[in-house]
């Protein structure tokens, strides 16, 4: 399970999940897609964008890695279906992201913008593994 | 009584205080009948009340109207007012949709001309107003210096292009612009959303709706605004769309970027903000008069498209017609405003998130139509009960900053309603009830069921119980176009 969706009243709210940080970032830019295309997309393309982070404020930068998700998402229609991230060293994170295009009726769920309220990234134990996950509250 | 230790204090039958403790900065303060209140504990949007209550320069209470729900940052139906010389400006305070308001119009027409032709004028609706997800084409798609039009003049652009006259101005919360709108402050990513959606009502909870006024509660006021009972009205509710959304992230992101240098700590980086008179402060400010003014342009369009829907689905001239625009409220948005605070007269910086300035008589700020009376106040109920308009009273003066509800309020998530309804199960039991609803998106419209709201009867009564607003007129749902 890579991502839950939450009750929020008026919003919307989803935990994310990963095994370590970098993947709890690559699980989310994946999930976020999938969340708003209402399915995981059928994909022909192969083309990536890369971004970079510094790992000293992690919840501050992952929204702001979300904000680009997003916008990148609504504004340009691509849905990310594959991450992979490597650290460039102890707290420097780059994420490389492939998608592709679709087309403006393709998405079904709006998701208008990724807030801070209220984000943590912790870890816990599900189902016996040690896993980060995060709790975004989205304005739809 | 108590909320998560907190005690609440009873000020009056629809007044409810949580004094200051811990780093708060003022007392928290809302209003609710008392049968509200188990709703409004099960939400926790005061621990987001509670949480405004602690920003620098906040005067007399952190406030929230009765319509009051869980949000993000500021709860949705926030009021709160900062000192503009040592207080903040917060774009979480105001939220995305930038001016997300709603305006009501009065028409010629009474429901027995229209009481067969309502699914005709809802598809009208449909044909003549883009609506849905990133909708986009009611004009064409503006250059960089329509767009930068559209952010300095606001509603006058769209008169200025042939949508609406000059006197729909006077009928504007700020006559249709904030002047200290500056461009140079947007960014190219906040440009480029903006380029072709003015004219367009998103999604959401945003809707055009036609209905009839079922109700009378003053009759001299209602016949000073020229309406009557039967009388067939029209309801836009939208806001500054992308635009608006890129506006408050581009800051927000600033302004948490900035917070570990600031000399004090907020509760939730939702509330980020930054002095009022600071560099980043000011252009925020001038950000959101742009987006301000570009929901205003928008809400002008769509509302002649509505009109011209209307005549064409009709075939009726526009003296037939005889559309007017009574009122058009922002929801969101921060203003600067003076008012009285300990007997003394302040220059505030007046955010209301999810909420409605409802000012009493004499205001400057009101136009000749209303500085007598007071500003009309417009209560949207959901899709399938009541919507109401009020007026502005003293009393909001003193007590609210001038301020009122917004809307109903919602009490379930909208996960929650896709688990519990489906399309044709809401669609069923507004078709019993008379009321055609068309929706772009199967989704909007269940996520919007009228289940999914407080009663917004329950709220208004709240409100006027407090003397925040009047009623004036009820209104009844007939057509409901929806994103």
């Amino acid at each position: 399970m890579n991502y839950k969706i939450i009750d929020h009243t008026a919003d919307l709210a989803v935990e994310f999940y990963g095994k370590t940080i970098a993947e709890l970032f690559e699980n989310s830019a994946v999930s976020l897609s999938e969340i708003i295309y209402d399915k995981k997309m059928s994909v022909s393309e192969d083309r990536n964008l890369e971004f970079n982070f510094t790992t000293d404020n992690v919840e501050v930068n992952y929204i702001n890695f979300l904000r680009e998700i997003l916008y990148n998402i609504n504004q340009n229609y691509f849905y990310f279906y594959k991450c992979k991230s490597s650290f460039m060293s102890d707290t420097s994170l780059s994420i490389n992201c492939w998608y592709s295009k679709f087309k403006k009726d393709d998405i079904k769920n709006e998701i208008k913008a990724v807030t801070y309220h209220d984000c943590d990234i912790k870890s816990k134990v599900i189902d016996g593994h040690e896993m980060y996950y995060a709790k975004v509250t989205f304005d739809i | 009584m108590q909320f998560n230790g907190h005690p609440i204090n009873k000020i009056s039958d629809a007044i409810w205080e949580i004094p200051r403790s811990g780093e708060m900065t003022v007392p928290a303060r809302f209003y609710a009948t008392e049968k509200m209140l188990p709703q409004i504990f099960k939400d926790n949007a005061l621990s987001q009340l509670l949480n405004v209550a602690h920003l620098p320069g906040i005067q007399k209470y952190a406030m929230a109207m009765p319509d009051i729900h869980y949000g993000y940052g500021f709860p949705i139906g926030g009021v709160a007012a900062f000192d503009i010389n040592d207080g903040v400006i917060s774009p979480g305070g105001v939220g995305y949709d930038i001016n997300c308001g709603v305006r009501f119009c009065r028409t010629n027409l009474s429901y027995n001309e229209i009481k067969d032709l309502i699914p005709k004028i809802v598809e009208g609706f449909y044909k003549f107003v883009p609506s849905g997800l990133g909708s986009s084409g009611a004009i064409k798609k503006l250059n960089h210096k329509e767009e930068t039009e559209v952010m300095l003049k606001g509603a006058k652009w769209a008169i200025e292009q042939g949508f609406g006259i000059e006197s729909d101005l006077e009928h504007i919360e700020n006559f249709g612009c904030m002047k200290e709108a500056n461009p140079d402050t947007i960014s190219e990513r906040a440009r480029q959303r903006g380029l072709d959606q003015v004219g367009t009502l998103g999604s959401g909870n945003h809707f055009l709706e036609i209905g009839i006024i079922d109700k009378i509660y003053d009759e001299q006021l209602a016949r000073r605004l020229s309406l009557e009972k039967e009388q067939v009205i029209v309801m836009v509710h939208s806001g500054s769309r992308g635009f608006g959304y890129q506006v408050c992230d581009d800051f927000l992101h600033q302004m948490v970027r900035d917070l570990s240098s600031l000399p004090y700590k907020i509760p939730d980086r939702q509330l980020a903000c930054a002095q009022f008179n600071s560099e980043v402060g000011q252009k925020y400010y001038q950000a959101m008069c742009c987006a301000a003014n570009y929901a205003w342009a928008n809400r002008q369009v769509l509302m002649t498209l509505a009109k011209k829907a209307l005549i064409k689905t009709l075939s009726i001239s526009e003296e037939q017609l005889g559309f007017q625009l009574i009122y058009d409220v922002c929801h969101n948005i921060a203003k600067i405003e003076t008012h009285k605070v300990n007997g003394k007269e302040m220059k505030l910086c007046v955010h209301r998130k999810g909420a409605t300035r409802a000012f009493g008589p004499g205001r400057e700020e009101l136009s000749d139509a209303y500085k007598k009376i007071g500003q009309p106040v417009i209560i949207p109920g959901d899709m399938g009960t009541h919507s109401y308009l009020l007026i502005g009273t003293d009393t909001a003066m003193e007590e609210s900053f001038g301020s009122c509800c917004h809307g109903a309020g919602r009490v379930m998530s909208r996960s929650k309603a896709k688990r519990t309804f489906s399309f044709q199960q809401v669609k069923n039991e507004l078709q019993n009830k008379g009321i055609v609803v068309y929706s772009v998106q199967k989704n909007t419209l269940v996520e919007e069921s009228p289940h999914t709201y407080k009663n917004v009867s329950d709220v208004v009564e709240a409100v006027e119980m407090a003397g925040l607003a009047k009623k004036i007129v009820r209104t009844r749902p007939l057509g409901v176009l929806k994103g």
